[in-house]
């Protein structure tokens, strides 16, 4: 069977309801907008495969309910993620102080070494904005994480912000790989094991 | 044509009897005085004054009260059965307020009073609190409750045109007390206690007079112990059925409070049904009887046609105890039946509607309605007003004037309610941070709601408004529960069917009255349904069900969208109309809406297999079903399904639990009482009890079935 992938990566999305989650997803996987919202109910995932260094990285971007209630249930899928975006809306104070509760329910419930990213939503609305860029800076220098400031709306920085998880994510990968397996003759890269299906668990676990 | 003596007021007492469950520990003693422990309020007035009493209670005259007859049983060694005693209470309304310790949230005790909805055991948890406790058993306030036995006194008079009782003493005791009915409602509060047989006419006041003299029964216990003799209780009683998981929790009690002495062989002999002396009864029975000719349908608890009448809700104790029996007497046969294609039919029409009310406005045949909605719908133009009988906000048995009563009065609780969060003030919300942030969850999902509809479709669309103020009203109705995500996604229909917001609203309290346990802090509503779907594919579909579990897939957690707004968001607005008020029928079982989810997996089983789908292929299928599911093939298949389960017999206890049927033999008690009952999601008879005020009306009619039958023997017996 012709692999038409050379790694396949597990992302989620994680944030506060109604910060653009599913509208920065939409942007990405479809690189289109929906002016008619609607909640996400449950989770979802969507694919799109993107090329880094003629590597084919299979994206598998897993969207989530924001509401506190629900946690119970979208924790599950948390183990299972290499890299997480945090998203807040600028124009919404409350949804960046909610970060760090965020931040510690990654630490409870996925692996430890998991890439997180931080990502300001809606920055297309400055006369709405309640978080400056700085604070959202700052934050991120906190916790030791890269930081961007997006428009699904306007399509600002959605495409780089993937594109700059998923590399970092790729390079932690091909280094731990090249430590486990350090390069002989050539080096062919075989980031997975033989297994040809996606387990829903823990895909970054094998490498 | 069998006649029959029907039980009028039977739901009134019905509601008190049924509503609270607590019992006396085995060992304790006949209470005096103030009694020991919790009595079962039977039923209860409000608005009831202290009129004449003794010396103690002086300060409580003319003070508004709630009056009830309180039961409490207990035993001694004396009385190894335990025996019931009746109490008179009167308590005064002040202290019914202080006394109901689920008030705890303050400001908002109006509130929580007018819910009646107890915190669920989530809910309880994450508040640190106990469930509330009826309000008999309120400890504080025990003082200034005025408390005679029943049996120390020897009747009661009704005076002034039913607005004035009083109780009087037996041998020379003289009045005991007096009371005054607000609500001019005393004859009613009499009739209550007639109907239990406590009391009986009085012979001198049968032709009129000053007022109406009762004659308070001391020998009930007697007369029951030989009602039930007849009723051939023993025998469910002495078998190991779990009962309490099947019947109605009081009634499950009171059974249970009968003596044992009497052992007869279960029998269902036509004899055993005294029809004549039925019919003979008219000469005897005072008028407070109404004597009415039934087709057989009340009499269903002793027929065998329960299948005909849609399922197991009709079937009477008896009944189901001699399937069970017959079930185990013949050869265990392993598979399911096959699978019977069923058919839909047409939606309930305007004019069918019109035949079933009567001239006073009541509907007549709420069973045969809900069969039509069940296997059709209902005609667009006649939603509005089917609904708000199927959400129990309307009840099929009141008449028209009744109806116009209570949708004024709940249009006054509405706004009420609507007023106080209208209310609260900028720095009150600032200091509230439970209020705000179930307010700005509202705001961010009303705009987001249904948005592609017309009705709720472009900028400043007036209906988003009413969405919000009908969202922001449930959260000071039911602050605890408050506004979860989806619960939008379960008014917005309800909304644009019923356009008027007070109909709207208590349409959607009666339907978050079916599905709060979606909403539960901890999920384990969720959960628990996701353990049921899960059973029920297992046993209805085993390959599918192998395959999942071999494929780390059988957590069903895919389901999840489809029932936290019940498959919402899988179907179109006109479809979600459709299959929304067929499972609000709660025909042909309860958690119906579980088979409709094992009935849309059954069409996908070969996609899944032939696919070697893992998990996230599963979810990726399921969420891509979206807008390709058929609802009427899709009932129809869960129906059949559900038809195959409740023929199956090697069914499993716990899968009858799910789907409502009654349980087999004793084996099963440990299973049910300990892990399924804990877990109970919306649907089942367990867990939904003790947490809503008002049973479903397919409860209530199982129940007053029940009820029924017995005190139609029981009145049998008082005249022969």
């Amino acid at each position: 069977m012709a692999k038409t992938y050379d790694y396949l990566f597990k992302l989620l999305l994680i944030g506060d309801s109604g910060v653009g989650k599913t509208c920065i997803l939409f942007r990405f996987s479809e690189d289109a907008f929906n002016t008619t919202f609607i909640s996400t109910i449950g989770i979802d995932f969507k694919i799109r495969t993107i090329e880094l260094d003629n590597k084919k990285i299979k994206l598998q971007i897993w969207d989530t309910a924001g509401q506190e209630r629900f946690r119970t249930i979208t924790t599950a899928y948390y183990r299972g993620a290499m890299g997480i975006m945090l998203v807040y809306d600028i124009t919404q104070e409350k949804s960046f102080e909610n970060i760090k509760n965020w931040i510690r329910n990654i630490e409870e419930n996925a692996s430890a070494d998991v890439e997180k990213m931080l990502l300001g939503n809606k920055c297309e609305l400055t006369d709405k904005r309640q978080v400056s860029k700085e604070r959202g800076e700052q934050l991120a220098i906190e916790y030791g994480i890269k930081f961007m400031e997006t428009s699904a709306k306007a399509s600002i920085n959605v495409e780089e912000a993937f594109l700059t998880l998923a590399s970092d994510i790729k390079a932690k990968t091909e280094k731990r790989m090249e430590a486990n397996n350090p390069p002989k003759g050539g080096h062919q890269l075989k980031p997975m094991d033989s297994r040809t299906k996606d387990s829903w668990l823990s895909r970054c676990s094998l490498l | 044509m069998n006649e029959s003596v029907r039980y009028d007021r039977c739901h009134q007492v019905q509601l008190g009897v049924l509503s609270e469950s607590q019992a006396f520990s085995a060992d304790e003693d006949v209470p005096s005085l103030p009694p020991q422990g919790t009595g079962n309020i039977l039923f209860t007035h409000d608005g009831v004054l202290l009129k004449k009493a003794s010396a103690e209670h002086i300060s409580d005259l003319n003070t508004s009260g709630s009056l009830s007859l309180v039961e409490y049983s207990c035993s001694s060694a004396e009385l190894p059965r335990t025996r019931r005693r009746l109490l008179l209470e009167w308590q005064p309304n002040d202290s019914i307020m202080i006394a109901d310790d689920s008030q705890d949230q303050g400001d908002w005790a109006l509130v929580d009073r007018i819910s009646g909805r107890t915190r669920t055991t989530s809910e309880c948890r994450a508040f640190n609190t106990k469930p509330s406790e009826p309000s008999g058993g309120a400890g504080a306030t025990r003082s200034r409750v005025m408390r005679a036995q029943l049996e120390d006194l020897a009747s009661v008079e009704v005076r002034h045109r039913g607005q004035t009782i009083r109780f009087v003493r037996k041998g020379a005791g003289g009045l005991h007390s007096e009371f005054f009915f607000q609500h001019g409602n005393a004859d009613l509060f009499v009739r209550s206690m007639r109907d239990l047989h406590f009391i009986e006419s009085a012979e001198s006041s049968r032709s009129g007079g000053a007022g109406e003299e009762y004659t308070i029964l001391t020998n009930e216990n007697q007369k029951l112990r030989k009602t039930f003799a007849e009723l051939d209780i023993g025998q469910i009683k002495s078998s190991h059925l779990p009962r309490e998981s099947w019947l109605p929790n009081k009634l499950a009690g009171f059974l249970g409070n009968i003596p044992d002495y009497v052992q007869p062989p279960f029998q269902r002999s036509p004899k055993s049904r005294p029809g004549a002396l039925i019919a003979g009864d008219r000469q005897t029975s005072p008028d407070n009887y109404q004597i009415i000719g039934l087709s057989g349908s009340t009499n269903s608890a002793c027929s065998s046609n329960g299948q005909s009448r849609g399922g197991s809700a009709d079937k009477s104790p008896a009944d189901s105890e001699l399937e069970n029996l017959n079930a185990q007497d013949e050869k265990i046969v392993n598979n399911l039946p096959d699978r019977q294609r069923v058919e839909r039919g047409p939606p309930l029409t305007e004019s069918q509607w019109l035949e079933f009310q009567t001239p006073d406005g009541r509907i007549s045949d709420s069973v045969r309605i809900r069969e039509i909605i069940f296997r059709g719908g209902i005609v667009h133009s006649l939603r509005a007003e089917v609904w708000k009988f199927l959400l129990n906000y309307y009840q099929w048995s009141d008449t028209q004037v009744e109806r116009i009563e209570r949708r004024k009065q709940r249009s006054m609780e509405y706004y009420n309610m609507k007023a106080q969060w209208l209310a609260m003030t900028t720095s009150q919300e600032a200091n509230f941070c439970g209020y705000r942030e179930r307010k700005c969850q509202i705001e961010k999902d009303v705009k987001r709601t249904d948005r592609s509809l017309p009705f709720f479709a472009g900028e400043d669309n007036p209906n988003l408004a009413l969405l919000q103020g009908i969202l922001m009203t449930y959260v000071m109705y039911n602050f605890d529960l408050g506004y979860v995500q989806g619960m939008s996604d379960l008014l917005a229909p309800i909304l644009e069917i019923q356009v008027n917001e007070v109909d709207a609203f208590w349409c959607f309290v009666g339907f978050m009255e079916l599905v709060f346990t979606n909403f539960d802090m901890d999920q384990a509503g969720m959960k628990a349904q996701f353990a049921q779907v899960r059973r029920l594919i297992e046993f209805a579909n085993a390959p599918l069900f192998n395959y999942m579990r071999s494929h780390d897939s059988d957590n069903m957690y895919f389901c999840f969208r489809w029932l936290l707004v019940w498959y919402k968001r899988e179907l179109s607005n006109e479809h979600v109309l459709k299959l929304w008020e067929c499972l609000w029928t709660r025909l042909p079982c309860p958690n119906f809406h579980l088979l409709f989810s094992v009935a849309i997996l059954d069409q996908e089983t070969s996609v899944i297999i032939e696919s070697q789908y893992e998990f996230t292929e599963i979810l990726k299928h399921v969420n891509e079903l979206s807008g390709n599911i058929d609802v009427e093939k899709t009932l129809q298949i869960a129906e059949a399904i559900y038809l195959q389960l409740k023929a199956s017999e090697t069914l499993p206890n716990d899968i009858r639990c799910i789907i409502g049927e009654p349980l087999l033999s004793s084996a099963a008690s440990e299973e049910t009482d300990g892990g399924m009952a804990d877990e109970e999601p919306a649907y089942s008879d367990d867990g939904f009890d003790e947490l809503v005020r008002e049973l479903t009306p397919e409860e209530k009619l199982r129940q007053q079935t029940l009820l029924e039958e017995a005190c139609e023997r029981s009145l049998f017996l008082q005249f022969h």
